[in-house]
């Protein structure tokens, strides 16, 4: 049986005036690994880019893993196939069978596979039409079942006005996990990760197509551990504050604030999918008001939740004080995380920057993420960034661009820009 | 204890007063005194005469006024005398299991009060079965399991920390810890007794562990004093309004004092610097007759409704005795004696008859008797008068005497709540 646990990490201490808390709270999943997952309900979805610039190689590797990824699939796992271009179309179960996901068994397998085989490409590429289908498909399976959808593009989202994905997605927020797959130097990274930032997935890019398989191998492997296949973020702040923020700091960025709910008047709930055995750490930012020195409060609960049940709770606390040696500080975590943050948007600006042509925002921007890495500790960050920019100084952020960038390692900077490294002790 | 913006706790001073002033002040310095501000340098120590109490081998029970809690398991233990049985066993604490003394009222180990020994009955809120837990003293909020409140986050507070006591919707009080302090030193009992209100508040002067028990003992054992003149009581006050009525409760005052300042010795002590002790006001409301005492420099007012309001007790504190000698207030309140009380309940208290004082309550008003965790933020009566009325006002239909209590004490805590703040409220009607 899964458990969790919350660990907070926070300066408690506020000077007079202050009004702000912020603390990381470390939520750890233990017996939630694949024995877990074993007996619960699942479904997959594998989403497949069928448009007309997936011909040639790509689409030919993108069959061959999707036929991989079906022996992945336990027997006994709802499944489907979808293909996408401007419009969704149900692969396997063929379209004219009743049941709109079936029960991964022998037969089902070979039939899938054949199914996958007779796939052609052709046509534009809309994938709010690919996600809505596969969020139809999933309302099929039985109630409380691990939704998994996979979705693999190698282009521009350009079928459809680009407020129809995020609307999409907003629609679909909590129904299932989707994990997106770029594959080649043509799609656009931010589609991609606002993919799978909507829908708590992760978001990759896949260099070759060679290397496809092996991507959906990892993620279907991944998915099949995740015992618990929904838990909620709840964070209580007292009457009259205000919660700032909540974001999830690790083992990626992702501001979850946006996809906020009412539990109750002072409690927001957060969607955080399914859960294997891993931690995951989330920065928490409430405004309180002032109190006078010595006071102290609670300035929010925050609680992991399955189902009803309040799984874990983490309690961050205000605490007035005119010792400055106890105010001054600034807590670690906090503060590494605080950087890691910067650090992904320097990099997502300086990038979007070189793309519009604005080389000097462009070498501010990434000048100062070579530093805030170097700052952080965060080495593959750097060695990422080295790809794109000459470092002259690295303590003071000093870089020029580098000419004839491979446009991968471009999008590879960009697609990591999200991920964090944890507190060196 | 003057206003002053760096007030500290009342705290127990060590040696001797210099003979001559300290030069910075300028002012000459009591001999005897005990300095209430810890924090100031220049704060002279107070002169220890020699304790006149001789061991007091027997814990008075400070349980005075009856409590009669529900049933708990505990309560067979509590003693129900006022001092005859000696050496009763130590008590398992309910909270932390700490050996208690028999009779106390809260555990020394945690705070936590010991079953069937709540400071006061609370006959306005209802006698029902009680809640699973005390509702959060700040906002009135439920407090979780986690000890925090779910409406506004204030730590739970202990029996010890928060108290209110509502004799009735036009007689109550609240006792509060205030922010800075770890601890609620000050304590109050109060009681309507045969339609008599009955009134006591003392300030726990020292940081001695045990001043909250000495302070909370001394008004249960003041109140049971009073509580004899009461109509049916064994002393009786029957002389007809007048002086003669006035003197016969000026008397069960001065026993009154005596009998708390003999709570406070028999608090038990590990060695005699530890001895607390308590500053004194006590307040008797009888027809229209009002009748106060006090000892040290906790006050009773009466802010009627129309007209000025009155300040009924006179401090026994270093800077009340300036005033009196000339000294403009700017400069004593500025000095670092400023917080420094001349009398007191406790083993070493230069003199324990208190001064009284007395007043006819001809028209609708409030009588009000604080700590000065309130006062040292208003310490004026017209001042005080108009925070009382805003603070009724904002209160709004329906609110009980210890609602405006509340509601004055939250007020002294967004000032700060530097101090233990306790606040009582009587309406007279006039
Ligand atoms: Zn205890
Ligand atoms: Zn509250």
């Amino acid at each position: 049986m899964a458990s969790f646990t919350a660990e907070v990490f926070q300066n408690e201490f506020l000077a007079e005036g202050a009004t702000d808390v912020h603390a990381i709270v470390r939520v750890t999943a233990s017996g939630a690994g694949a024995a877990s997952a074993g007996s619960l309900e699942a479904a997959e979805v594998i989403m497949i880019d069928t448009s007309g610039s997936m011909a040639g190689a790509s689409f030919a590797a993108a069959q061959e893993a999707a036929k991989v990824a079906l022996d992945v699939i336990v027997d006994g796992t709802w499944f489907a196939i979808v293909g996408g271009s401007h419009v969704a179309n149900r692969v396997f179960p063929y379209p004219n069978a009743p049941s709109a996901m079936v029960r991964m068994e022998p037969a089902a397998r070979a039939e899938a596979k054949r199914a996958i085989g007779m796939m052609r490409a052709g046509g534009g590429t809309a994938m709010s039409t690919w996600l809505q289908l596969a969020g139809q498909l999933f309302t099929t399976v039985p109630h409380g079942a691990r939704r998994h959808a996979i979705l693999l593009t190698d282009g521009k989202n350009e079928s459809e006005p680009k407020s129809q994905l995020t609307a999409t997605l907003e629609r679909l927020q909590g129904q299932f996990r989707c994990d997106a797959r770029g594959v080649g130097s043509r799609y656009v990274v931010a589609e991609v990760r606002e993919i799978a930032s909507a829908l708590m997935g992760s978001d990759e890019l896949i260099r070759d197509p060679s290397q496809i398989a092996a991507s959906f191998r990892q993620m279907l492997g991944e998915s099949m551990a995740r015992g618990v296949a929904e838990a909620q973020l709840r964070v209580w702040a007292p009457q009259g504050s205000q919660l700032l923020f909540v974001k999830q700091v690790s083992p990626k960025l992702d501001d979850l604030t946006p996809r906020k709910t009412v539990v109750n008047p002072l409690t927001s709930g957060f969607p955080t999918g399914s859960w294997g055995d891993e931690s995951r750490e989330y920065h928490v930012a409430v405004r309180v008001g002032s109190k006078p020195v010595g006071a102290e409060q609670l300035a929010a609960r925050v609680q992991i939740v399955t189902g009803d049940q309040v799984q874990a709770s983490g309690l961050v606390k205000a605490m007035w004080s005119s010792d400055s040696n106890l105010t001054a500080r600034i807590n670690p975590e906090v503060a590494h995380y605080t950087g890691q943050a910067e650090l992904a948007e320097a990099i997502q600006d300086g990038l979007a920057a070189k793309a519009a042509g604005d080389e000097a925002t462009a070498t501010v921007k990434l000048g100062r993420a070579v530093q805030l890495a170097k700052e952080t500790g965060n080495d593959e960050a750097t060695s990422r960034l080295r790809r794109v920019v000459e470092i002259e100084n690295e303590e003071q952020g000093t870089v020029r661009l580098k000419r004839n960038t491979d446009k991968l390692d471009e999008m590879a900077l960009d697609t990591a820009s999200t991920k964090t490294t944890r507190v060196r002790k | 204890m003057v206003s002053e913006p760096t007030t500290g706790d009342a705290q127990r001073p060590a040696g001797q007063v210099p003979a001559e002033g300290l030069p910075e002040s300028g002012l000459p310095v009591p001999e005897h005194v005990k300095i209430t501000d810890p924090d100031e340098p220049g704060a002279p120590a107070e002169t220890r005469t020699s304790p006149e109490a001789g061991p007091v081998d027997e814990p008075e029970s400070p349980a005075a006024p009856a409590v009669e809690p529900a049933s708990e398991a505990t309560r067979a233990v509590e003693p129900e005398s006022t001092g005859e049985s000696e050496s009763e066993p130590d008590v398992a604490c309910p909270s932390c299991g700490a050996q208690v003394a028999a009779g106390s009222k809260f555990c020394e180990v945690c705070g936590s009060p010991m079953t069937g020994a709540a400071p006061e009955p609370e006959p306005v809120v209802a006698a029902a079965a009680a809640p699973p837990a005390r509702p959060c003293a700040r906002c009135g909020g439920r407090v979780a399991a986690d000890g925090y409140c779910e409406e506004c986050g204030a730590p739970a507070m202990s029996e010890r920390d928060h108290f209110e006591v509502s004799p009735s919707a036009t007689v109550g009080g609240v006792c509060d810890r205030g922010i800075t302090h770890a601890r609620n030193e000050d304590a109050m009992a109060l009681d309507i007794v045969g339609g008599v209100t009955m009134i006591v508040v003392c300030d726990g002067v020292s940081t001695a562990p045990l001043s909250d028990q000495a302070s909370l003992a001394a008004c249960a054992a003041a109140l049971a004093t009073l509580a004899e003149g009461a109509p049916g009581g064994p002393r009786e006050v029957t002389e007809p309004p007048g002086g003669a009525r006035t003197s016969a409760w000026g008397v069960l005052h001065d026993d009154a004092a005596a009998r708390a300042n003999e709570a406070v010795l028999a608090v038990p002590v590990e060695q005699p610097s530890d001895a607390p002790s308590c500053t004194y006001v006590a307040a008797v409301v009888h027809d229209q007759r009002v009748v106060v005492a006090s000892v040290g420099d906790s006050r009773a007012y009466w802010l009627p409704d129309e007209g000025r309001g009155v300040r009924l007790t006179i401090d026994d504190s270093w800077a009340q005795e300036m005033l009196e000698l000339g000294v403009p207030a700017s400069r004593v309140e500025s000095s670092p004696h400023a917080h420094a009380i001349t009398r007191w309940l406790g083993p070493d208290a230069p003199e324990l008859k208190p001064r009284t004082d007395t007043l006819m309550a001809t028209t609708p008003g409030w009588l009000l008797l604080c700590s000065d965790g309130l006062w040292n933020y208003c310490a004026e009566a017209d001042d005080l008068g108009e925070l009382v009325r805003s603070t009724v006002a904002a209160a709004g239909e329906g609110a009980i005497a210890t609602d405006v209590a509340g509601a004055l004490v939250s007020w002294a805590n967004d000032q700060g709540g530097r101090d233990n703040i306790t606040a009582v409220l009587a309406r007279l009607p006039g």
